[in-house]
């Protein structure tokens, strides 16, 4: 009987991983136009003509925040349904497996990381990368102020952090262990939210450069933050992935996704305030003030170094540089062919 | 050791009917070393009674007097012993250790404790299977055991509530020859439940019988023979007389009340 | 051992096994045959060729588990036992406070385990207060139901000697309880493994210490199949390793009185 309980934990573990998210809101919202129904929108002027609008869904791979904002934004501003697509936004949380929900054709479009993406790919999951929303990475550690830690080493090394709070599985979680060594520091799972955090100065807390420091001010803890880009890890970071099947069959909704998500993209580095209202009715836990102070952080992360022709854009040097850091860390056996890992679907 | 029973009334309350009086008065004197047996239709409060003797129970009314004292309620005399209806010996202890936990419990010196079980499991004839298990034992065998068990103590007054009814007759006589043996060379007094005119007319210097409940004395009468008891008494006609005497009290019994 | 109990053993042990094999023949065919996405399924060479590559971190991890199921089971004995012993000398404490042990049951573990992070040290100590919760309540029934089944004459012959409370404990209550305090323990040592796996998801940790739980959540998270299902087996393994244990015990206590553990 144990043998049966037990041997059932992948498959409830991957229903309960793909269904809902651990820590965030098991939002189930729809980020629909208010306006848009399907047949309505597309008669007001759809790329395709009088075709009804198609339904997809973007699946995040955490809850609402700046970190989407370009989303939220051409859901909002009607970008989508102007290229005939009726998309719904399903926020996820810590432990949401995007990349499987893709691979298996369960969504068409969700948000993953590079690293992920590489590892998937080499298992035989059918993935491509669109759209980079981060083209520098901004995953980092913050430590209390009050701690008295000054690089990302020292939090390893110093003694003073006892504890490190990581999402189990990603991948620069083996870098930073290959590189500084877990050996002085208890590493638990980041349970999605910060309460553990803002209550222990020993304790360093896995975030993204501008989201959470903001957060944690916002309660009344100074922080300091170290990124792990600096430190020599830099994968693209909220990458929109489709499945090759969707690609091959759907080009022209894939085209128009990445136009729409684009042009969103650009209407939220302009002016983020209104998006970032709309994303508080769809259950983001920031304050307005909070993400409209993220979203102007993070515009450096969002427009990187501009080498390429458009925004969102993706180059073969960046994904090779980091299949070979995979590979390195032994998170993937061997180096793949990541020409086919990526499309810049609108490249000249 | 005496006992003296007088106006105790026993009830029983369940819960969906009214209380059940099971003892209505019973007045008993029982000198020292007398061997009485109550007898009396089913169900009619011999068992109560002998409980109430023990002090495993307490009356509605009336005392319980033994050695002369009277008995407060969950009070247990030192130097009594009770023999159920099952031999109910622990069943993860050999019957030695079955034996030597009266001794146990009454903090009887270490050095003796053996040597006095040992005895009395002689006594019995179960010398030979001290070091088994209960369930590895017959019913007489076991039952045997809780006669050990209850005379280790050296009691003066004994109890015994059915104690062989489950047995067959051959096993059933031998066990009454035994306990006939054990009262005459200790000379404890004995109060003996039982459903058996023979067994009684055996065994007993007395019987009395109860009425159906709420049971009253309907009968007290001396059971003497002249000689010992042996195995023969069963063939002499006084015993027949005896047993149908007490046959016609229990008739009487029955229809009573 | 005797020719005999040679091929008893044998013949209690060739049935499941032949289930096994041929179970596992036609996974592995059944892969080979329809090569799925990786993914998704592994055949079982597979999960013994990654399980053997990767035998040092199994065995590590199997081990973390192993130390934090056995305080937690031993923890459960010990408390489930006196709590079992302490409801039943009193009605009134059995009402007062059995609700509660229900409660403890039923309240899902992945809520808990969070909090007992923020108390606990992540690791061993969350992960063992996880498999204690889990595995408790069984003892307590068990102690307690089969202390309240001891026949009432064996009770009242303890009464009769004047027997003194730790007498009547030592000697009658416990004894007595043993076949159904080894039933709860048996039960207990599943579930103490689970309580382990299921707790190492929310409250473990995740470096060189890690759990059978953390390899599971990580290999999921990977697609790395085998691994996933290695470290499940090695769950199941365990768990079939306490309650084998429980049963040892079980025998030795019992083997010469009751009538559970007599030989058929």
């Amino acid at each position: 009987m144990i043998r049966r309980i037990v041997s059932c934990l992948p498959l409830v573990l991957s229903v309960a991983l793909v269904g809902c998210g651990k820590g965030g809101k098991k939002a189930d919202e729809s980020a629909a136009p208010p306006a848009g129904s399907g047949g309505s929108a597309a008669a007001a002027g759809s790329a395709g003509g009088a075709r009804p609008a198609t339904a997809v869904t973007l699946q995040l791979n955490w809850t609402p925040e700046p970190e989407f904002g370009g989303f939220y934004a051409a859901a909002k501003d009607h970008l989508y349904e102007k290229e005939g697509l009726d998309v719904s936004i399903k926020a996820g949380g810590a432990g949401v497996q995007t990349w499987k929900m893709v691979a298996t054709g369960a969504v068409p479009f969700a948000i993953a990381e590079a690293g992920e993406i590489l590892r998937a790919r080499l298992k035989d999951a059918d993935l491509v990368a669109l759209y980079a929303v981060y083209q520098t990475s901004p995953q980092a550690l913050m430590v209390h102020k009050a701690s008295g830690v000054t690089s990302l080493g020292e939090v390893f090394t110093s003694g003073k952090i006892k504890r490190v709070a990581m999402e189990s599985g990603l991948p620069y979680v083996k870098f930073l262990q290959k590189k500084y060594g877990f050996d002085k520091v208890e590493v638990v799972q980041h349970g999605g939210n910060l309460t553990l955090f803002l209550n222990d100065p020993t304790m360093a807390q896995q975030c993204f450069a501008f989201a959470e420091p903001l957060s944690a001010k916002e309660k009344g803890v100074e922080v300091s933050v170290f990124s792990t880009a600096e430190a020599g890890f830099n994968p693209y970071l909220a990458v929109v992935i489709t499945s090759g099947k969707y690609l091959a069959d759907h080009r022209a909704e894939v085209e128009g996704f990445v136009r729409a998500t684009r042009a969103g993209w650009k209407a939220y580095l302009d002016n983020a305030v209104p998006t970032n209202e709309y994303l508080k009715t769809q259950q983001a836990t920031m304050t307005v003030p909070a993400m409209n102070a993220a979203a102007d952080l993070q515009k450096p992360y969002v427009v990187g170094d501009d080498k390429t022709g458009h925004l969102g854009d993706m180059t073969g040097e960046r994904w090779k540089a980091l299949a070979d850091q995979l590979h390195e860390l032994g998170e993937i056996d061997q180096v793949p062919d990541v020409t086919k890992a990526f499309v810049n679907v609108e490249s000249k | 050791m005496p006992v003296h029973v007088s106006g105790v009334v026993r009830r029983f309350t369940s819960q969906a009917s009214e209380p059940v009086e099971v003892l209505a008065g019973i007045d008993l004197e029982v000198p020292a070393s007398q061997f009485v047996a109550l007898l009396g239709p089913s169900g009619c409060g011999k068992s109560t009674l002998l409980r109430l003797v023990a002090g495993l129970d307490a009356p509605d009314g009336g005392a319980v007097m033994v050695d002369g004292r009277p008995l407060r309620r969950r009070e247990h005399p030192e130097a009594l012993a009770f023999v159920f209806q099952e031999a109910h010996l622990l069943p993860w202890r050999t019957l030695i250790g079955n034996v030597i936990l009266p001794l146990e419990l009454r903090g009887t010196p270490h050095g003796e404790r053996r040597d006095r079980a040992l005895h009395m499991l002689e006594r019995v004839g179960l010398a030979d299977a001290r070091d088994r298990y209960p369930a590895q034992l017959s019913g007489g065998m076991q039952l045997r055991g809780s006669l050990a068990r209850a005379l280790v103590t050296e009691p003066r007054l004994l109890l015994l509530d059915e104690p062989f009814a489950a047995l067959d007759e051959i096993t059933r006589q031998r066990l009454d020859a035994l306990i006939h043996e054990l009262w005459r060379e200790r000379q404890f007094t004995a109060l003996f439940v039982t459903h058996s005119l023979r067994e009684a007319v055996f065994l007993a210097q007395r019987a009395v019988m109860f009425s159906h409940r709420p049971a009253r004395v309907v009968a007290d009468r001396a059971i003497e023979f002249a000689g010992e008891r042996g195995a023969e008494l069963r063939g002499l006609p006084a015993y027949h007389e005896r047993v149908e005497q007490l046959y016609q009290d229990l008739l009487v019994a029955e229809a009573g009340a | 051992m005797t020719a005999r109990r040679a091929r008893d053993l044998a013949g209690r042990l060739a049935p499941p096994l032949c289930t096994a094999v041929v179970g596992l023949g036609l996974w592995e065919l059944w892969v080979r045959w329809t090569d799925p996405p990786r993914f998704l399924f592994c055949a079982p060479s597979e999960i013994v060729r990654d399980a053997i590559a990767r035998a040092g971190e199994l065995a590590m991890a199997t081990w973390k588990t192993t130390v934090a199921v056995a305080w937690g089971f031993a923890l459960s004995a010990v408390v489930g036992v006196a709590v079992g012993v302490a409801l039943s000398s009193s009605r009134l404490l059995e009402r007062a406070l059995y609700p509660y042990t229900v409660i403890l049951q039923t309240v899902p573990l992945v809520a808990i385990a969070p909090m007992l992070v923020i108390w606990l040290h992540a690791g061993v100590q969350a992960v063992s207060v996880c498999a204690f919760i889990v595995s408790l309540f069984p003892v307590i029934t068990n102690t307690l139901s089969g202390i309240r089944s001891i026949p009432r004459p064996q009770v009242e012959l303890f009464w009769l000697y004047g027997a003194r409370p730790l007498a009547v404990l030592t000697k009658l209550k416990l004894p007595g309880a043993v076949p159904s305090i080894m039933a709860g323990l048996r039960i207990a040592a599943g579930l103490a493994v689970i309580g382990a796996v299921v707790g190492e998801f929310v409250a473990g940790e995740l470096g060189a210490d890690r759990g059978l739980g953390i390899v599971v959540v990580v290999a999921a998270k990977q697609g790395e199949l085998p691994m996933l299902f290695a470290a499940v087996a090695l769950a199941s393994a365990l768990g079939i390793a306490m309650v084998g244990a429980v049963n040892a015990a079980a025998y030795f206590l019992m083997y010469r009185w009751h009538v559970s553990e007599r030989p058929d």
